[in-house]
């Protein structure tokens, strides 16, 4: 039952390098931005990435899949190169774009829920596929607002992605959670609609509400109780999936971060964090 | 294809967030947009949501630009950064690398014309400050990265990347004084002087050195042919292994 192993880890920062080189023990999975490691930084961690063997969620923020642009296809090699030795668990991106044409919006931009857009993101997911020999995710983003006169409702979209690519959800909850409050939908219904079986990741994060009452996806917070909510009805009907928590900014004491990936894992029935699959306690499961 | 006119047509209403949707319709060919998509960017246009995610982009990224102004910020009236940055610098530039754009504001306040001219009134320390600033910022993100580590500081083969600012101001001995927390000094007082700042592995990640002009133009020289960083210094330039810059090698 290797597959069925839900595994536990922190996305890697600048600020928490320290503590995840020492610790790395304690956790069954982590997640890298594969372009903080560019031109040599870090290289220290990402050996003993290799060292330790630690299932890796590649978490890619540059390639821009929805934008017309051509793919990077130099930087796809410059990231694959990096993570040369490493036990990558999945290659992700988010559903959205970065820029187009060279121009840049400095943050994650939704993309029209359109058929044409449908097109373009597949091509573009089967074409990055064709470079990777582990399996590629798309992660649904906190929309900033959303582009009216859309084919689709933003979840029949992903499943239509999912379905047409094969690839697979980095489900974040807390996106999930951010949106429906913002835009006004019923987040479970959500999660009802969306292909579950597709999800091999999922993101935990906590955020703040700004002062026009828009809840923002700032990963400087704790993870809020309705988040839990909805992570426990995903996990009662998924397995074999990485949780990780994102926490970028305002970094607590790491008991506190710690104390979060354990009530991820006493909610998902996992015996701690740190069980990895194929180690002997698993075994013993 | 229809769908590159209306992602451009949206990155130009995020960029630039004051901007009317006629003005961005007339950047587009005659028929590029679908109905539907024009449409789409007609509501987008007016929706606040928009604007929100727009403007604070502008600010965060006008924010990051300003904050490796160490010292010239404060000489320098947020009126008159607001009308250089968001009217000339910002739609100079639609790709932004967050690293660099402080880097480039500078150098863009350093060379550019209508800087200048915007900048005539200011007192003549004002613009050695901002060189002063720029070859700070300049030199530490360009800091050795870990695989160079091996190549000792001193030798010049590390350096391909560096900066040299001729000042009319003392500079340095007011960044002194700023540091020291020094209030009486209220600006740097006329000097001339020629430095040199180089990147490097120990904080602060840089290192300023004095320099003479036949040091600044040997090395302007170098910069201009880089596989000459591999051949040995002539032994005239031996004022420069005094000053700690390169390490003497013999043909
Ligand atoms: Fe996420």
């Amino acid at each position: 039952m290797t597959h069925s192993l839900n595994t536990f880890g922190l996305e890697w920062t600048p600020e928490l390098d320290e503590f995840l080189s020492k610790n790395l023990h304690t956790f069954s999975a982590v997640e890298i931005i594969p372009e903080n490691f560019l031109e040599g930084r870090f290289s220290n961690f990402l050996d003993l990435l290799r060292e330790t063997q630690i299932p890796v969620s590649v978490h890619g923020v540059s390639l821009s899949i929805g934008s017309a642009d051509t793919l990077k296809t130099a930087h796809l090699r410059e990231v694959l190169k990096l993570i040369q030795g490493l036990n990558v668990h999945s290659y992700s991106e988010h559903l959205s774009m970065t820029e187009i044409g060279g121009i840049q919006f400095d943050a994650l931009t939704p993309l029209a829920w359109t058929k044409s857009q449908l097109d373009l993101v597949c091509d573009r997911i089967s074409e990055i596929q064709g470079y990777l020999s582990t399996p590629f995710l798309i992660e649904n983003v906190a929309n900033r607002f959303v582009i009216p006169r859309a084919d689709f409702k933003e979840v029949d979209f992903i499943n239509s992605v999912i379905r047409r690519t094969g690839c697979g959800l980095l489900l974040d909850v807390t996106n999930v959670f951010t949106n429906s409050l913002n835009f006004k939908f019923n987040p479970e219904t959500w999660l009802d609609s969306v292909d579950l079986s597709a999800v091999r990741a999922i993101h935990l994060a906590g955020g703040f509400t700004d002062t026009d009452g828009f809840l923002m996806d700032s990963h400087d917070n704790r993870i809020s109780d309705e988040v839990w909510g909805l992570y426990s009805k995903v996990m009662a009907r998924s397995t074999g999936v990485m949780t990780i928590i994102e926490r970028t900014g305002n970094l607590p004491d790491y008991a506190e971060l710690i104390g979060e990936l354990d009530q991820a894992a006493v909610i998902s029935g996992a015996r701690n964090i740190q069980t990895r699959p194929g180690s002997p306690v698993e075994a013993n499961l | 294809m229809s769908i590159d006119a209306f992602q451009k047509s949206l990155a130009t209403l995020v960029r630039f967030p004051e901007l009317s949707f006629d003005s961005v319709l007339a950047g587009l060919e005659p028929g590029s947009l679908t109905d539907q998509e024009r449409y789409s960017l007609s509501l987008l246009s007016r929706d606040p949501l928009v604007r929100k995610f727009g403007n604070k982009m502008q600010f965060l990224r006008q924010r990051e630009a300003q904050s490796v102004m160490r010292l010239s910020l404060e000489h320098l009236p947020q009126e008159l950064l607001n009308i250089l940055y968001l009217e000339h610098f910002e739609p100079s530039r639609l790709s932004s690398d967050p690293l660099w754009v402080g880097v480039e504001f500078l150098n863009f306040l350093i060379n550019y014309p209508v800087c200048r001219d915007l900048l005539i009134d200011s007192p003549p320390y004002v613009i050695d400050l901002i060189k002063y600033d720029h070859a700070k910022a300049y030199a530490t993100r360009h800091v050795p990265v870990e695989s160079d580590s091996a190549l000792p500081e001193n030798s010049l083969l590390n350096y391909g990347k560096f900066v040299i600012v001729s000042l009319g101001s003392d500079v340095p001995t007011y960044d002194r004084a700023k540091w020291n927390g020094d209030v009486g000094v209220k600006h740097p007082l006329p000097k001339d002087l020629t430095m040199l700042f180089l990147p490097s592995h120990n904080s602060p990640f840089y290192r300023t050195f004095q320099i003479d002009e036949e040091v600044a133009s040997f090395l302007a020289t170098q910069r201009e042919n880089p596989s000459a960083w591999n051949r040995a210094l002539p032994s005239h330039y031996a004022g420069m292994v005094k000053i700690g810059l390169c390490k003497e090698t013999v043909d």
